[in-house]
């Protein structure tokens, strides 16, 4: 069944391509670094209405005020499922290509540990368009350089290039995931290849992020490669891949010299042939926990006084827990405060499951010099969050500068709903962090859906697997 | 804490090029036809340069030279300072050098720490390049930390800077003390670092010696940043009132106007008038030093005409790096080129006579126009690739222009017109080129080399087939 999509494209190459972008001042001045792009097939600057699951057209909100100047990025579910995400970046002639597909090691079986991260590294492999390998030789022949970067919700192959092989690495990213090659011995070498990655260390025990976000696959390390995996049938092997690696879970983030229009028909081409596919990504986030007191969870780890709070996938949110938890930094203590007692707050960073820690020493009540602390930061004292707020915002400015890194914050956009995101072009602010430190919204304070980080009670609190009542939850 | 260290001389000409081109076997190449590219890839290959507007040049009455670049919505700015080193024959030592350039890193950094801007020090030919890089709201805090720096009559922190550049040098390899050598034959120069010779340089000479350095009659100033120059025209005069040169008296040297002048060496060299393995063979410098495994270097310096030349010089090294490590610097008329080899163990003679035996037969053969066009299409693209992964700088690529550009006016577009010419050139142009230049037994003499970290038993198998100094 088709799905509700908000926009649609050409569903063939045979589609017509009446229509040209038009075009919007500088982005498209005639000096633009990347020539030889195709006509435009559809006239993203002024879309159709779109459409809701009714049927009838919904308001295009902000869709005047966009257009009207500034930078604009485009964002889109494609009939085939797959989200395209396309920004500008003109200061070189390079482009970041980044594919993010919404599974991870998270999502290993129990009976399987280390399934994902084989899978994803089996997609270096090939398919019938490409060799083994032949995907980063590419890039590497044209100069540029590719990684491959495994979490546990979402797996990432990033690739920067220069802007003269921009068609070629969407079209490669684009089947990437179609019948990749299977055989026993291609296996046998992804295995080899998985065993030699080591694993991220964090600084939160795997228990307690398990608790914070309530995903028992986060228990497990997920990055070493099992006897079980290791001897899979190749007919298993394609299967998890078909399962586990679709164009419907997948986020394509492509940062460009040239106008996003340009770029997203770019991307709208080499997708074209795709069937029409229900998105199944899905938003992982959970809900914050809200109550007076936090949950414990058992660990083996060291970990007394330490208080985690789950961070969603959302690159507003991630900023704002990097401002919460400098403004805890910046405190000091108080005079009713013992002389030993230190509060120093962390950041386990992830795309999708990160984490906010709180470690707290010398207090005989851990729980109230927290508390205390948390309460400090929501009263603003000494204005610590606007100025943590700016701090933040200008650090993010400035490392968003360069395609890579503005690629792989684009790929933390919360997945979309039921409705995708409509217009495709938008603000190029609406998908990044430091704009949102920058709104006016934000110099009200923390805004209401990241008030929980100030909250002990949303909190999950480690404790020795001998003391926690009840053995611990969950 | 040293984030950059003096090298051999080999590293201040090649440090981008002679690590990054180390290769320990040819990679697989697959089938290509002598057919001419798409022109739709030519073209797209030949825009791989900064999309940067004309600088706004300067000369301010100190004497200083600057280029501004624009980048209107940037969110960072990049001041790099150009320091030459080798313009007079009598320049410094390799640790004066170092010292100098460890001082003044350290002392700009320290004053621009809390604006988070790190300073870092790089080498171009015969010259060190200091670079500031941070937020584009710290570019007047950053051109100002530089003015108090440099406007030091007293450089207290020298000797500071001396004792950082003693513990951090590390112990040379085989590698660093083969190319400094070689490099040494071929222009005359010392740029290596030797750390029983820090300590003898007497204090007073050392102040001296930095003065000289940091005269601003000598270098060049490129900022990149949002800021447009008109704006930033009164840091730059308090640049200017507070950074004085010394002074020269009546009789002093005149000071050149123009930046492609500025940092090209205007020594005489010498060239060998001798080949390798061949009738009037170059003696072989042994050397005993350097740790790791033995390794044999082999280069010349290569005379450049023109544009046409360096692009030429240019491809032949990536011809050549593809199945050697070969590497390249040019800065303006002329090039040292550089071959590295490993000398093993067991039958080093053989490993000597191989390695001028593979880059002979380099040379005499025509590469395919599909081999030609990859090669340039890779160098091109890592060139702004690593532009990018390293923060967008522009005015390191704006360095880098100035050793392609015949002139000021031209610097800006050199990159692009570099890129062309590689682009351009045919088969049987590259071949003739690289017989003439890259022959060691047949080509135009001018050859030197060196092998360092071998022992008496492999220098006399050695001795076999090259004779030594």
């Amino acid at each position: 069944m088709m799905p509700a999509v908000g926009w649609t494209a050409p569903t063939g190459p045979a589609a017509p391509a009446p229509v040209k972008s038009a075009p919007k001042g500088e982005a498209q001045s005639p000096a633009d670094p990347v020539p030889a792009l195709p006509p435009a097939a559809v006239d993203v600057a002024n879309p159709p209405p779109a459409i809701d699951d009714t049927g009838e057209p919904t308001p295009d909100d902000d869709d005047t005020s966009a257009a009207d100047g500034g930078d604009m990025l485009a964002d889109i579910v494609l009939p085939c499922g797959v989200r395209v995400i396309v920004a500008q970046d003109r200061s070189l002639p390079v482009a970041a290509v980044v594919l993010a597909v919404e599974t991870g090691t998270e999502d290993d079986p129990n009976d399987a540990p280390g399934l994902v991260h084989a899978l994803a590294y089996h997609l270096l492999q090939g398919n019938r368009e490409h060799a083994p390998g032949g995907i980063t030789r590419m890039v590497h022949g044209g100069g540029g350089v590719a990684q491959l970067a495994i979490g546990p919700a979402q797996i990432r192959y990033e690739s920067v290039l220069p802007a003269s092989m921009l068609r070629e690495s969407i079209a490669a990213e684009a089947s990437r995931l179609r019948a990749p090659t299977v055989s026993a011995p291609l296996w046998n070498e992804t295995v080899r290849f998985a065993r030699r990655d080591r694993a991220r260390t964090w600084s939160a025990p795997a228990a307690l992020r398990a608790a914070a976000h309530q995903s028992d696959g986060l228990r497990h390390d997920g990055h070493p490669v099992s006897e079980a995996v290791a001897s899979l049938s190749e007919r298993a092997v394609a299967s998890h891949l078909a399962e586990r690696f679709g164009y419907d879970r997948a986020t394509l983030v492509v940062v460009a010299p040239d106008p996003p229009d340009l770029v997203l028909n770019l991307a709208m081409a080499a997708f074209a042939d795709l069937p029409a596919a229900a998105r199944v990504a899905r938003d992982r986030s959970v809900t914050p926990r809200r109550g007076a007191t936090p949950r414990t969870a058992t660990t083996q780890a060291q970990a007394p006084g330490t208080f985690v709070w789950p961070i969603p996938g959302d690159a507003r949110v991630q900023a704002w827990a990097t401002v919460v938890c400098g403004a805890i930094n910046r405190l000091r203590r108080v005079a009713t405060e013992p002389a030993r007692v230190r509060v120093r707050c962390t950041i386990d960073d992830d795309a999708r499951r990160g984490v906010m820690i709180v470690r707290a020493s010398g207090a005989d009540d851990l729980q109230t010099a927290v508390r205390d602390r948390l309460q400090r930061v929501r009263d603003d004292e000494g204005g610590s969050l606007a100025k943590e707020r700016t701090v933040v915002a200008a650090g993010l400015r400035h490392e968003l500068r360069m395609p890579l890194p503005l690629a792989r914050h684009l790929a933390r956009a919360r997945p979309p709903g039921p409705t995708p995101p409509a217009p495709p072009l938008r603000p190029a602010d609406s998908l990044r962090g430091d704009a949102a430190l920058r709104s006016a919204d934000a110099t009200a304070g923390v805004p209401g859906d990241v008030a929980y980080l100030l909250e002990l009670g949303a909190a999950t609190m480690a404790a020795p697997v001998d003391a926690a009542p009840g053995g611990g939850t969950p | 804490m040293i984030t950059l260290r003096r090298r051999p001389l080999l590293l201040g000409l090649a440090a981008a090029t002679l690590g990054a081109c180390k290769r320990n076997r040819a990679p697989e190449l697959a089938e290509v036809w002598d057919e001419d590219p798409a022109l739709a890839r030519t073209e797209a290959a030949g825009a791989l340069a900064p999309p940067w507007p004309q600088p706004v040049r300067g000369q301010l009455d100190d004497g200083l030279l600057t280029f501004w670049l624009h980048e209107s919505g940037g969110a960072a700015m990049h001041v790099r300072l150009l320091v030459p080193t080798s313009v007079y024959a009598e320049g410094p030592t390799g640790e004066v050098i170092a010292i100098a350039a460890e001082h003044a890193r350290h002392e700009w950094q320290r004053r621009v720490q809390r604006f988070g801007v790190s300073v870092a020090i790089e080498h171009g030919p015969h010259r060190v390049e200091l670079c500031a890089s941070g937020p584009d709201t710290q570019l007047t805090a950053s051109i100002a930390a530089l003015r108090t720096m440099l406007a030091q009559r007293n450089p207290a922190g020298l000797d500071g800077a001396r004792a950082r550049v003693r513990e951090q040098v590390p112990a040379r390899t085989s590698l660093e003390v083969a190319a400094a050598a070689t490099t040494r034959r071929l222009l005359g120069i010392d740029e290596a670092v030797d750390v029983g010779r820090i300590d003898a340089l007497a204090a007073a000479a050392l102040a001296q010696q930095w003065h000289a350095l940091t005269d601003p009659r000598q270098c060049v100033l490129v900022i990149h940043a949002p800021m447009a120059a008109e704006d930033g025209k009164a840091e730059l005069r308090r640049l200017a009132d507070a950074w004085r040169g010394p002074d020269l008296g009546r009789g002093g040297q005149a000071f050149i106007d123009r930046a492609t002048l500025r940092l090209r060496r205007r020594v005489e060299f010498v060239p060998t008038g001798t080949r390798l393995l061949a009738a009037s063979s170059t003696p072989l410098v042994v050397d005993a030093a350097g740790r790791g495994g033995g390794t044999l270097v082999l280069g010349r310096t290569i005379p450049l005409g023109g544009a046409d030349d360096r692009a030429m010089a240019r491809l032949a090294q990536r011809i050549a790096q593809e199945e050697l490590d070969a590497s390249i610097a040019i800065c303006g008329d002329v090039a040292v080129f550089l071959v590295a080899a490993n000398l093993g163990r067991g039958a080093p003679e053989s490993d000597v006579t191989q390695a001028v035996d593979a880059l002979a037969a380099i040379a005499k053969t025509r590469q395919p126009r599909q081999r030609l066009f990859g090669a340039v299409q890779l160098w091109l693209g890592a060139r702004v690739v690593e532009a990018s992964l390293h923060g967008e700088d522009w005015t390191a690529l704006f360095a880098d222009a100035i050793d392609l550009a015949d002139t000021d006016a031209g610097i800006a577009d050199a990159l692009a017109a570099d890129a062309a010419r590689q682009l351009a050139i045919a088969p049987d142009g590259l071949e003739q080129w690289t017989q003439r230049w890259l022959d060691p037994r047949t080509g135009e003499p001018g050859w030197a080399w060196t092998a360092a970290g071998v022992d008496g038993d492999a220098a006399a198998r050695i001795e076999r087939v090259a004779p030594r100094t």
